[in-house]
């Protein structure tokens, strides 16, 4: 079976007689992210809207066609409607998983580097090593609320490389350090942009940090909060991206 | 979340001008709110910081014209495109009708505005729209820049496009207001969509009614 990362999108190939009946909590190997992992149903009925869903966690959008309508004068005279119309929102995104049965032909042409999408997917039981083992004695109902992190074992480190489906819109799923790296590098570049003459001050007189301090704590508290404090702080995007882009390649920030 | 209602014969959409920051989004309103005629423009709000950088928003209340005896007026909004006013766009974008992403040309501004791209895709996932289902058009501005980067790396960065799953648009698609532009065209033999895209010089003007022309008949299609 499949199990998808519902952070960074990772598939992974599981064996399903080791994941508990209720389902297991498993930390993704990729961006360390944790989500459920539930044993298939022995005959699987695979429901309309999991296989129709172009990306696993796009959540249904609202169907203009069946909302109250107004016909241009193109298209034919105005359509009766209730007086006041107000679109509702749609739910919220509730998949987790890829049904094991869902065909990944939707996917765009394949990368030679990377796994084809229309491979027939190995058995349950082929050799191939997963990327993660599910913590042994956490069979946790599946009503239970958010549990906390601290309760997942940590996992070791692939032996093999994920399967990663090959997508054409990089937009729609996203490398958690790429991401990262990115984000950092945005939000310093914007210091650059709004304040050049304060720069170029800090540079001439060398207070750089003491001029920029409001600003670089406000980008940091976005970042933390756009990538987690444990991403945040085990990784050197963000100083990286003050050296580089704020101090003009003085290593200035530690 | 297009309004119509019935009692006054009004249409209301929200269009939202997304992108990095001093990307020339708010000049893109100003500019709409210097041309439009009085009659068929409301006040434009800005709620600025004192450097007149957009703090909030911009917003622009714009008559365009009736259909079949229904006034459309569009309610034309900014976003703050620093990236840590990130709760204001999210908040910014409920309800929104159609999208514009204003994207700034300069070589050093690419990755800002990848991060701002990746951003819109996200904030509007978590409203529950899906970006290659919603009125869509993109803006490259700041084009008489010497520093710009070219039409192609842009396109490839910001516009990569999304497969077409419908066998019935699967079908080659030229953008009508510039046959040129493809909108879905087969690549490598897989069928992909890609948004409108206008080059502008919004302090100038050019291109900023080409892209509203475009965005209000994409949200006005939805309609019908």
């Amino acid at each position: 079976m499949n199990a998808i990362c519902t952070s960074c999108q990772t598939v992974f190939r599981v064996d399903p007689a080791k994941v508990p009946v209720a389902g297991v909590r498993a930390r993704c190997s990729v961006c360390n992210g944790v989500f459920w992992v539930r044993r298939p149903e022995p005959v699987v009925p695979v429901p309309a809207v999991r296989v129709e869903a172009p990306v696993a966690t796009a959540p249904p959008v609202v169907p203009r066609a069946a909302q109250p309508v107004l016909r241009t004068p193109a298209i034919g005279p105005p359509v009766v409607a209730p007086p006041v119309a107000e679109r509702a929102m749609p739910p919220a995104p509730a998949i987790s998983f890829a049904p094991p049965a869902a065909p990944p032909a939707q996917r765009p042409a394949v990368p030679p580097s990377q796994a084809p999408a229309s491979t027939p997917a190995p058995p349950p039981r082929a050799p191939v090593a997963p990327a993660f083992a599910p913590p042994p004695g956490l069979g946790l109902p599946a009503a239970r609320p958010t549990p906390t992190v601290s309760a997942v074992a940590p996992l070791p480190a692939p032996p093999a490389r994920p399967v990663v489906k090959p997508r054409m819109n990089p937009f729609m799923s996203q490398d958690p350090a790429a991401k990262a790296r990115r984000l950092a590098r945005a939000l310093i570049s914007d210091m650059v942009v709004y304040h050049p003459a304060k720069r170029r001050e800090g540079l001439q007189n060398g207070s750089l940090k003491t001029l920029f301090d409001e600003e670089i704590k406000k980008s940091w508290e976005e970042y933390v909060d756009q990538v987690g404090r444990e991403a945040a702080e085990s990784t050197p995007f963000f100083h990286e991206a003050l050296n580089e882009i704020l101090a003009d390649g003085r290593a200035i920030f530690p | 979340m297009s309004l119509i209602n019935y009692a006054s014969r009004e249409i209301n959409c929200k269009l939202v001008y997304y992108g990095p920051g001093l990307g020339g989004k708010t000049t893109n309103l100003e500019y709409i709110y210097e041309k439009v005629s009085p009659s068929s423009k409301g006040k434009m709000i800005s709620l600025a910081t004192e450097t007149e950088r957009t703090l909030f928003f911009d917003f622009l209340p714009v008559d365009l014209g009736t259909i079949r005896g229904f006034k459309t007026r569009f309610h034309l909004y900014t976003v703050p495109g620093q990236v840590y006013y990130n709760a204001s766009r999210k908040l910014i974008l409920k309800g929104v009708d159609g999208v514009v992403f204003v994207a700034d040309s300069q070589i050093e501004r690419m990755e800002a505005n990848v991060e701002s791209m990746q951003n819109l895709y996200d904030n509007l996932l978590q409203h529950g729209y899906d970006l290659t289902k919603i009125p869509f058009a993109i803006q490259y501005n700041k084009r008489d820049l010497p520093n710009s980067s070219s039409l192609e790396e842009l396109q490839e960065n910001l516009n990569p496009g999304w497969p077409v799953e419908d066998p019935a648009r699967q079908k080659p698609l030229a953008n009508p207001d510039r046959p040129s532009d493809m909108l879905v065209e087969q690549v490598e033999g897989t069928w992909i969509e890609r948004a409108p895209y206008f080059e502008a010089v919004a302090v100038r003007g050019d291109g900023v009614f080409d892209t509203l022309r475009s965005i209000s008949k994409l949200v006005l299609k939805t309609l019908g």
